[in-house]
C-alpha cells in the first residue's frame, strides 16, 4: 500500500512539474455598472469575477465597478445574493454593464460542493444550500437548530431547550444501529470538532461544539445528502455532510456592519394537564388514595391518620409537616423557572483594496435559559484574510477564537435535577422558605431526600455546574494557478478546544454529598483536529467538451486528552477549588488519538451545457479499523441532464425555464465505529487493582477484520424552474447500510460477553420535495415562499442474531421493521367495576387477547408505531413591501411516536409513596363516583399493578407543528439613512419559537425527543424568545 | 526564472508535507491507558499484574464479592430476606427465578473471567519460562508463584461453578460424576469458539489436576503464607474441600492438616477479638485465604455488607435458638437497624462503610472437614478431637467427652456445627446437597416454605445468554424446573 501511494505521488509530482508555465502578464481594464431590473438602480456590493480565476471586485455604492483583467480572460461573471448570476463574454469590450434579475436562487448560481465550488448547473448531487438570511433571525446558540424544517431530508431534534445544548441531527433517516449517526461537519474545507460531550455522560448538559461558531460569521450552510455529493468524503460521509463556509471580505471600501439584539426568553407551558397538582388537588388526591387502600376507614379517619403522617419524619419538630398540611401552595415548577434575558451584539468589517480582502468580526451573546441557573454566554472573534500575492498565487488564512460558557443544572431523572424535583418529587404543600425567610431544608425525605431546588441552585452555597470552552481555529490556505485551467490548492486546518467543566455539589443542600460535606469534580478536556488537504483542479475545455478534474490528498488527526479530578469535603461552603477540599481526592485521565489518510479524485464532464457526468473515487485509511481492513475504497457516479436546454423543449421555454434530471449512485463509509477510537484493538485495561497493587484485565478481544460500515446511496432527482419564479426539486433515494456493527454475543466462557462484528443491514428509502417560489415580484413588493416535505422509511434489514433485540421496556429492533419500533405492554383501559388498569396478553379471549390486571402477566407486543415520522418538513415565507419585511419559518413532523417519561414518572397511580401526580391523572382517574374514567384508580400502596413497567398508557403521538420564527423588520429609506452616513439601517422585532401545536393526545413538556432514545424525562421546557434588534451597515 | 523557482519551491515544500502524513505508522495510533493484548505479558511483573486482575474479578459482585457466597446460603434454610429491604436475591430465596436471572448470569460470566484470564497467565508464564529470557532466580520463583496461584484460582472458580450449575459430585447414595456439568476445558478458550458442557466428573478431574499443578509450581516458587492471596496453604484447603465433596475422606484429612500447618491458622477463642476481627482490614488469625477489600474496590450497595444490612438479609429466628446460651457466636447476631428490627442481622460483615474482607478458607472449616471425614471413617476419637476445636465456642463443651459418642449422632452434630460455624460464608446449601439431607425451612420464616425437599437433585439453570450465543453447543440442563421445591 505504501508503494502504491508513493508511485501515485510521483505521478502527481511530474504532472505538476510539467504544468509550470509562464503566464502572460498583459492586462486591461474593464468598467461598468450593475443594476437591478426592478428599479434600475445600481446594486452596491455585487460581485464581478473573471471566470475561472480568483480575480474580481465588487461594485461600489452606485453599482459601478472597475476591474483589471488579464488579456486571456474570456468571460465576466456577475453575481449577487437573491439574483440570477450572469455570465457575459468580454470579447473586445471595455465597458460591460449587467442587469440583474431576481430569481428563485435555488437553481442557479453557485453551490458549495465538496472541496470546491461548482456551478449549480453541473452539480449532479442532491444538496440544499442555506444562506445566511435564514440564520440572521435566530438567536439560538446552536446554528443547527435554525435548520429545523428548512432542509429536506434533515431532521433536527432539539429536545433539550437549554441554550447551548446540541440538537441531534439526522440526514435521510437513521443510518446505523450502533455506530455514529451524526453527519460530518466541514468548515471552510476542513473538518471540525463536532462531537459534543459532557463529563457527566448526559447529553442535556453537553455544550454544543458548534456553539463556538457565530451565526453572523457564516456565509452559507450546505447540506449534502446523496452519493454524488458525499462519496468524495469517503469513510466519514455515510451520514451526510454539512458544509459551512464563513464570510470572506469583498474588494472595495471597507463595509461595517453592526447588529444588536435584546430580548426575553419565556417558557412554554406544560400542556395537556401534565403539570403537577396544587395543594388543594393534592390533598384531595392523597386522601382518596389512602382511603382506597384502606376501605374500612372513613374520610375523617383518613384525615386524622394523614395529619400525623409526616412528609419529613426525620426533621426537628418545628419543621415537621404533615402530608395534608394546607397552609402553603407552592408551584415548584414556577419557582425554578424564570424569564431569561437575551443580549446579542456582533460587528464586522469587510473590505479590501487591490489584492487583499479581509473580513473581521467580533461578537458577544448572553442567553439565559428559562430554568434557573441555566445560561449560555459567548465571546467570539474572527479574521478571514485573502491576499492575491501574484497573478497566480493566492494566500489566505481564517483565524477564529471563541470563549463559550454554559452554566447548567443536573438534568433528566437525576435526583438533583431541579425539574425532576419540582414535578415528580416535591409536594405542593411544602414551602420554598420557612416563615422566617430561611430556606426550607426539610423537604420530603421519601423521594426528594431533603433537596430544595431553589436553594440548591440559587443560594451562594448551592450547587453549581458550568463549562467554559476555549476554542481556536486556524485555517490557512495557498492557491496557485499553475496554468490557465489548472489550480493547485493546499489547505491546513487546526481546531483546538479546551474544555473546562466544573461540577460543584453543595455540602449543605445537595443530599448525595451531605455526609461528605460537598464534592467538586473538574474535567479538563483538550481536543484538537489537525488536517491537511491538497487538491489540484484542472478544468480544460476541448471544443465542446468541458472537464473539471480534481485530484487530492488528505490527512487528519484527532487528539484528545482528558483529566478528571474529584475531591470531597469543602473546607468552607463558599470555596470549591481543590486546595479547599479535604478528602477522597482522585484523578483519572487518558489520551487518545485517531487518524485518517486518504487520496481522492473527482471528475466532471459536460457537453453542450446539457449533459453532465461526474464520477468520484476515494481511498481512505482509518486508524480506528481492524488491522486487516484499514483501507477502503469509495466511489460514485452521477449524471445530470438539463432537459430544458434541449431543442425539443424550446417551445415550452417560457413555461419551463429550467428542467434537469439527476441520477447518482455511490458508496460512502462510516468509520465512527461503535467502540471508539480503538474499536478494533484487543487490549488489557488497568485500574482493576487488588490489595493496593495494580491489576489488569482483558477488556476487548481484537477484531482485525473490523471495517467501516458502508452506505450505498442511490438518488434520482428532478429540478424544475417554472415561469422563472417557481422552483421544484424532487428527490427519490434509497440508501442501504451494510456491514453494520453489532455486538454479537460470544460464549462467556471466554471471559467476554460480546465481540464486535460487521453483520447488520439497514435501509432508508424516501422522497424529498422542495418547492420555492417568487409569488409576487413587483416594484416595492416581493413575496417568496418555500415548502419542503420529506418522507423517510427506515427498515432494519438484517440483525446479528436470529432473535430480535429488545431495547429497554419499549423498543424492539426486528428485521423487517423500522429500527425504532415500539414494543411494549398494551394498556387496555380501566375496568369500570373496580378501577383497575387492564393490560393485554395473547390468548383465547375475544379478539385473540386476554385481559389481565398486572403487568407481570401481560405480554409485550410489537406495535405499528415507530419514532420515525410519516412526514416532516417546513414551510416558510418572506414578504418585502415598502421597506417592511416579514418572514415566517415553520417546521412540522407528523406520524412519529414517543414515550413520555414525564408521564410515566408523574402518573404513578399510587405506587410511588406519597408523591404527587398530574392534573390530568387526578381528573381522569377512576373513582367510585366516576366509573367511566380512562385512567386507573389512584391507590396508595406499595405496588399497584406493577405499572412502573412502560406501557402504552404513555405512548403518545409526537406530531408537532412549530412556528420557528416570525420576524418583522423595517428598513429605513435610503435617503434618511444616507444623511446619517449609513449604508443601510433596519430595525426589527423577532419572535422565535412563538407557538407550537401538538396532537390532542399529547400531554407533557414537548413531544420532541432525542433521536437516540424516544423517551423524554422532564427536559428543560421549550421557550419563546421575543426580541428587538437593529442592523446597521456603514 | 524567479517565478519558476518560487512555484517549484512551494510545490516541493507541500510535497514533503504530503509525504509526512502518508506513512503506515500514521494509522497506528497508540492507546495510552491500555496495552495491546499481544504485548501485555513481557516481563515477570506483568504476570503479577495479570493475577491481580484475576483477584480483582474474585472480589466482584458476580463472584466472591457477593453472589457465589449468597448462592451458598440464600437457597438454604438458615438465612432469609424477610425483613423488607430491596429485591436483591429475593427470587433466589423464593425459587421464582428463571434462566434469565441476572445474578446467575453475572456469576457464570465472572467465574469464567477468572478461569480464562488465569489460563492466560499460565500460558504466558510457561512461555516466558520456556523462552529462557534473562531471568534471575527471583524472577523464576515469582513466575512459578503466579502460575501456581493461577492454577489454584482456576480450580476454585471451576469448583464453585460446577456446584452451582451441576449436581453434587457424590452424595451418600449417588455418584453424579457422569451427569452434565459445566464447560471445563484445560486450555484457553477463544471468544469465537463453540464450546460444550462436559460432565461433573470431568470438571472435578480438571480441578484436581489444577491443584496438583499448583502444588508443583509452588514447590518452585514462594510457599510463604500470604493470607490475601491463593497461597500454598490455601491450595491445600481447597483440596480438602474438594475431597470432602467427593467423599474422599483420607484425602480430605491429609489436605486439611497440611493447610492448617502451612498457614499456622487457629481458632480465635477470645470473645471480644472474635467479634471485632470480622470488620477489620487485617487478616484474622483464623484466615487461610481471605479476599482483601479496601475502599477502592468495595462494592458499596452491591456488597455482602449491604445485603445483610439495607437489603434485609437475616438469620431465621429458629436458627438463633440452635445456639446454646453463652455461645461465642451469638455475639455476632444483633437486631437490624435500617430495616425491621424484629429480625436478627448476622455480623460477619459489619463495617458501615461496606468495606469488609471476605473469607474464602479458614481454620474452622478445616477442623470441621477433619471432623466430618474422621466420622465417616469411623475414627471417632480423632473426629471428636478436631470437632472440639470449633465446638468449644459453646462454653458448655470443654472436653471431647462433651461431644456425642455414636457415629450417627456425631455425623448429625458435625453437620449442625458446620451450620452454626460457617453461616454467611456460603456453605450451607452445598452441604445440604452433598449430604443428601432433606431440606425443611422453618415455617413462615422465609419467602417460600419448603418441607422435606431433596436439594441434591436440584441445579441452577445455565444462563439463557450463554445458551443463546449463535452456534454455541452449550445445552440447558433438561427439566431443571422439575426439581424446584414446590
Amino acid at each position: 500500500m505504501n508503494q502504491k501511494l508513493s508511485s501515485m505521488k510521483k505521478i502527481l509530482f511530474t504532472v505538476l512539474l510539467l504544468a509550470v508555465v509562464q503566464m502572460l502578464s498583459a492586462q486591461r481594464t474593464i468598467t461598468g455598472t450593475v443594476v437591478d431590473v426592478m428599479d434600475n438602480l445600481g446594486i452596491p456590493g455585487a460581485t464581478v469575477m473573471v471566470r475561472g480565476t480568483g480575480i474580481g471586485t465588487i461594485t461600489d455604492i452606485d453599482g459601478r465597478y472597475s476591474l483589471n483583467v488579464p488579456a486571456d480572460a474570456t468571460h465576466l461573471v456577475f453575481s449577487f445574493m437573491g439574483m440570477v448570476t450572469q455570465t457575459v463574454e468580454i470579447g473586445a469590450l471595455t465597458t460591460i454593464d449587467a442587469t440583474m434579475t431576481h430569481g428563485a436562487t435555488a437553481l442557479e448560481g453557485v453551490v458549495i460542493s465538496a472541496y470546491g465550488v461548482t456551478s449549480r448547473a453541473s452539480f449532479t448531487g442532491s444538496a440544499t444550500r442555506i444562506g445566511s438570511d435564514l440564520l440572521e433571525g435566530r438567536t439560538t446558540p446552536s446554528i443547527t437548530t435554525a435548520l429545523q424544517g428548512a432542509v429536506p431530508g434533515l431532521v433536527v431534534s432539539s429536545f433539550a431547550a437549554t441554550p447551548g445544548s446540541p440538537p441531534d441531527l439526522q440526514i435521510r433517516g437513521l443510518g446505523s444501529a450502533n455506530s455514529g449517526t451524526a453527519p460530518l461537519f466541514v468548515v471552510d474545507g476542513v473538518p471540525i470538532l463536532s462531537e459534543s460531550t459532557s463529563a457527566f455522560a448526559d447529553q442535556e448538559r453537553a455544550l454544543d461544539m458548534l456553539a463556538a461558531l457565530a451565526p453572523s460569521d457564516i456565509e452559507s450552510i450546505t447540506v449534502l445528502r446523496d452519493a454524488s455529493a458525499t462519496a468524495i468524503f469517503g469513510a466519514r460521509a455515510s451520514n451526510g455532510v454539512v458544509l459551512i463556509t464563513t464570510r470572506q471580505g469583498q474588494e472595495g471600501r471597507t463595509q461595517f456592519s453592526v447588529n444588536v439584539r435584546a430580548g426575553l426568553n419565556s417558557r412554554h407551558g406544560i400542556r395537556g394537564g401534565m403539570e403537577p397538582l396544587n395543594t388543594e388537588q393534592y390533598i384531595d388526591m392523597i386522601t382518596r388514595s389512602w382511603q382506597a387502600a384502606n376501605p374500612n376507614l372513613t374520610m375523617e379517619q383518613v384525615r386524622n391518620e394523614l395529619s400525623t403522617t409526616w412528609v419529613n419524619p426525620a426533621a426537628p419538630a418545628e419543621f415537621r409537616r404533615s402530608i395534608i398540611a394546607d397552609d402553603v401552595n407552592t408551584n415548584w415548577y414556577d419557582e425554578i423557572m424564570r424569564v431569561g434575558r437575551l443580549f446579542d451584539v456582533n460587528a464586522s468589517a469587510s473590505g479590501g483594496s487591490g489584492r487583499t480582502r479581509f473580513f473581521i468580526s467580533g461578537g458577544y451573546q448572553r442567553n439565559e435559559g428559562v430554568v434557573i441557573a441555566q445560561g449560555f454566554e459567548r465571546y467570539n472573534a474572527r479574521i478571514n484574510l485573502t491576499n492575491q500575492a501574484t497573478n497566480w498565487l493566492t494566500l489566505g488564512v481564517n483565524v477564529s477564537g471563541a470563549l463559550t460558557n454554559m452554566s447548567n443544572t443536573l438534568t433528566g431523572s437525576g435526583a438533583a435535577s431541579p425539574i425532576y424535583l419540582a414535578t415528580v418529587f416535591l409536594l405542593p404543600n411544602e414551602p420554598v422558605r420557612n416563615p422566617d425567610g430561611t430556606w426550607n431544608e426539610w423537604t420530603n425525605s421519601f423521594a426528594a431526600a431533603r433537596m430544595n431546588p431553589v436553594a440548591l441552585y440559587t443560594d451562594p452555597e448551592g450547587t453549581r455546574n458550568w463549562q467554559d470552552q476555549y476554542r481556536f481555529t486556524l485555517n490557512p490556505f495557498i492557491r496557485m494557478n499553475l496554468m490557465e485551467d489548472l489550480v493547485f490548492q493546499t489547505r491546513f486546518g487546526y481546531d483546538l478546544m479546551v474544555g473546562d467543566e466544573w461540577s460543584v455539589w453543595s455540602g449543605r443542600f445537595h443530599n448525595q454529598v451531605r455526609p461528605q460535606n460537598g464534592r467538586t469534580v473538574r474535567r479538563l478536556d483538550l481536543r484538537s483536529v489537525q488536517s491537511i488537504v491538497n487538491t489540484i483542479n484542472w478544468m480544460p475545455t476541448f471544443g465542446l467538451h468541458n472537464f473539471n478534474i480534481m485530484l487530492g490528498q488528505e490527512a487528519q488527526k484527532w487528539s484528545e486528552s482528558l483529566t478528571t479530578s474529584t475531591a470531597f469535603g469543602h473546607s468552607h461552603p463558599l470555596l470549591y477549588v481543590f486546595n479547599a477540599t479535604s478528602s477522597g481526592q482522585t484523578i483519572t485521565g487518558f489520551n487518545r488519538y485517531a487518524t485518517i489518510s486518504s487520496v481522492f479524485s473527482n471528475a466532471e464532464y459536460s457537453i453542450w451545457d446539457r449533459y453532465y457526468l461526474s464520477a468520484s473515487f476515494r481511498r481512505d485509511g482509518s486508524s480506528r479499523l481492524g488491522a486487516n481492513r484499514q483501507w477502503g475504497n469509495f466511489w460514485s457516479v452521477g449524471g445530470r441532464w438539463r432537459i430544458s436546454h434541449e431543442n425539443f423543449m424550446r417551445p415550452l421555454e417560457h413555461i419551463i425555464s429550467t428542467a434537469a434530471l439527476r441520477v447518482s449512485y455511490g458508496t460512502t463509509g462510516n468509520q465512527q465505529v461503535m467502540g471508539g477510537f480503538y474499536a478494533a484493538r484487543g487490549f488489557y485495561g488497568f485500574g482493576f487493582n487488588y490489595n493496593e497493587q495494580a491489576g489488569m484485565i482483558p477488556l476487548r478481544v481484537a477484531n482485525p477484520d473490523l471495517r467501516w460500515e458502508s452506505n450505498n446511496k442511490f438518488n434520482i432527482g428532478l429540478d424544475l424552474l417554472l415561469f422563472d419564479r417557481l422552483s421544484l426539486e424532487i428527490d427519490f433515494y434509497d440508501e442501504l447500510t451494510t456491514d453494520m456493527i453489532f455486538e454479537v454475543p460470544a460464549t462467556r466462557t471466554s471471559g467476554f460477553a460480546v465481540t464486535t462484528r460487521n453483520v447488520g443491514e439497514m435501509r432508508n428509502r424516501g422522497v424529498e420535495a422542495m418547492l420555492t417560489g417568487v409569488l409576487v415580484s413587483q416594484r416595492n413588493l416581493r413575496w417568496t415562499a418555500s415548502f419542503n416535505i420529506t418522507r423517510n422509511v427506515n427498515r432494519l434489514e438484517r440483525l446479528a442474531t436470529d432473535e430480535p433485540i429488545f431495547n429497554r421496556n419499549y423498543l424492539i429492533h426486528q428485521e423487517g421493521l423500522d429500527f425504532n419500533t415500539f414494543s411494549m405492554i398494551v394498556f387496555a383501559g380501566v375496568d369500570p367495576t373496580n378501577g383497575r388498569a387492564m393490560f393485554l396478553r395473547g390468548g383465547d379471549g375475544p379478539n385473540r387477547y386476554d385481559i389481565v390486571y398486572h403487568v407481570n402477566q401481560a405480554e409485550r407486543m410489537t406495535l405499528d408505531r415507530r419514532t420515525t415520522p410519516d412526514f416532516f418538513g417546513g414551510f416558510s415565507t418572506t414578504l418585502n413591501a415598502f421597506g417592511f419585511d416579514l418572514s415566517v419559518h415553520t417546521s412540522f413532523s407528523v406520524g412519529g411516536w414517543m414515550h413520555s417519561g414525564d408521564g410515566r414518572m408523574l402518573e404513578h397511580f399510587g405506587r410511588n409513596s406519597w408523591r404527587t401526580t398530574s392534573v390530568f391523572a387526578h381528573e381522569n382517574s377512576w373513582r367510585p363516583d366516576r366509573t367511566d374514567a380512562i385512567l386507573p384508580q389512584i391507590i396508595r400502596q406499595a405496588s399497584v399493578d406493577g405499572g412502573a413497567t412502560a406501557n402504552t398508557m404513555h405512548l403518545m403521538p409526537a406530531d408537532i407543528f412549530r412556528i420557528q420564527s416570525i420576524t418583522l423588520g423595517y428598513t429605513v429609506p435610503r435617503e434618511i439613512v444616507q444623511r446619517m452616513h449609513l449604508t443601510s439601517a433596519r430595525i426589527f422585532l423577532s419572535f422565535e419559537n412563538p407557538f407550537f401545536f401538538t396532537h390532542r393526545d399529547f400531554r407533557g413538556t414537548t413531544p420532541e425527543i432525542g433521536l437516540e432514545w424516544p423517551d423524554n424525562m422532564w427536559p428543560a421546557p421549550p421557550f419563546r424568545t421575543n426580541a428587538i434588534g437593529l442592523n446597521l451597515n456603514f | 526564472m524567479k517565478k519558476y523557482s518560487l512555484k517549484i519551491t512551494v510545490i516541493l515544500v507541500l510535497m514533503v508535507a504530503m509525504l509526512a502524513s502518508c506513512g503506515k505508522e500514521f494509522l497506528n495510533t497508540r492507546q495510552t491507558d491500555a496495552v495491546d493484548d499481544q504485548i501485555a505479558f513481557r516481563v515477570p511483573g506483568d504476570l503479577v499484574t495479570g493475577m491481580h486482575g484475576v483477584y480483582h474479578s474474585m472480589t466482584r459482585v458476580g463472584f466472591m464479592g457477593r453472589n457465589v457466597v449468597l448462592f451458598g446460603d440464600i437457597p438454604a434454610d438458615k438465612i432469609n430476606k424477610m425483613a423488607a429491604g430491596d429485591m436483591t436475591f429475593q427470587t433466589i430465596e423464593a425459587y421464582s427465578f428463571t434462566d434469565n436471572d441476572g445474578n446467575l448470569l453475572s456469576t457464570w460470566t465472572t467465574g469464567y473471567q477468572i478461569i480464562n484470564n488465569s489460563m492466560r497467565v499460565i500460558d504466558e508464564g510457561n512461555r516466558m519460562l520456556n523462552d529462557g529470557g534473562p531471568w534471575s532466580a527471583a524472577d523464576i520463583s515469582l513466575m512459578h508463584t503466579q502460575i501456581a496461584e493461577a492454577h489454584a484460582l482456576r480450580a476454585f472458580a471451576l469448583f464453585k461453578l460446577v456446584n452451582i450449575f451441576g449436581l453434587p459430585h457424590s452424595t451418600p447414595t449417588v455418584n453424579n460424576a457422569g451427569t452434565l456439568g459445566i464447560v471445563a476445558e484445560d486450555r484457553f478458550i477463544f471468544s469465537d469458539e463453540s464450546v460444550q458442557r462436559s460432565s461433573v466428573g470431568d470438571a472435578y478431574d480438571l480441578i484436581l489436576a489444577s491443584i496438583e499443578r499448583a502444588k508443583t509450581h509452588f514447590a518452585l516458587g514462594n510457599r510463604s503464607f500470604r493470607p490475601f492471596y491463593m497461597n500454598y496453604a490455601a491450595v491445600h484447603a481447597l483440596e480438602a474441600r474438594v475431597n470432602l465433596y467427593m467423599r474422599n475422606w483420607q484425602g480430605a484429612i491429609t489436605a486439611a492438616n497440611a493447610a492448617l500447618e502451612a498457614s499456622g491458622a487457629g481458632i480465635e477463642m477470645n470473645q471480644d477479638r472474635f467479634i471485632a476481627m470480622w470488620g477489620e482490614p487485617a487478616a484474622t488469625n483464623e484466615d487461610i485465604f481471605s479476599l482483601s477489600i479496601n475502599a477502592a474496590i468495595a462494592l458499596a450497595a452491591s456488597s455482602l455488607t449491604a445485603f445483610y444490612d439495607v437489603s434485609g438479609g437475616s438469620i431465621n429466628h429458629s436458627f438463633y435458638y440452635e445456639f446454646e446460651p453463652g455461645d461465642m457466636r451469638l455475639g455476632l447476631f444483633v437486631r437490624h437497624t435500617t430495616v425491621d428490627p424484629s429480625f436478627w442481622r448476622p455480623m460477619k460483615f459489619p463495617n458501615a462503610a461496606r468495606i469488609n474482607n471476605t473469607r474464602v478458607f479458614g481454620a474452622p472449616e478445616m477442623y470441621l472437614i477433619i471432623a466430618e471425614a474422621q466420622t465417616e471413617l469411623d475414627q471417632l476419637d480423632a473426629a471428636r478431637t478436631a470437632l472440639l476445636q470449633v465446638a468449644r465456642r459453646n462454653p458448655a463443651i470443654t472436653v471431647v467427652g462433651d461431644l456425642p459418642n455414636g457415629q450417627a449422632e456425631l455425623r448429625t452434630f458435625v453437620a449442625e456445627e458446620r451450620a452454626r460455624e460457617l453461616f454467611q460464608e456460603g456453605h450451607r446449601f452445598f452441604d445440604i446437597r452433598r449430604t443428601g439431607v432433606l431440606m425443611t425451612r422453618p415455617t413462615g420464616e422465609t419467602r417460600l416454605n419448603i418441607v422435606n425437599w431433596d436439594a441434591s437433585r436440584f441445579v441452577f439453570p445455565i444462563p439463557y445468554a450463554e445458551i443463546n450465543v449463535p452456534g454455541n453447543r452449550v445445552v440447558q440442563t433438561p427439566n431443571w424446573q422439575g426439581n424446584l421445591p414446590q
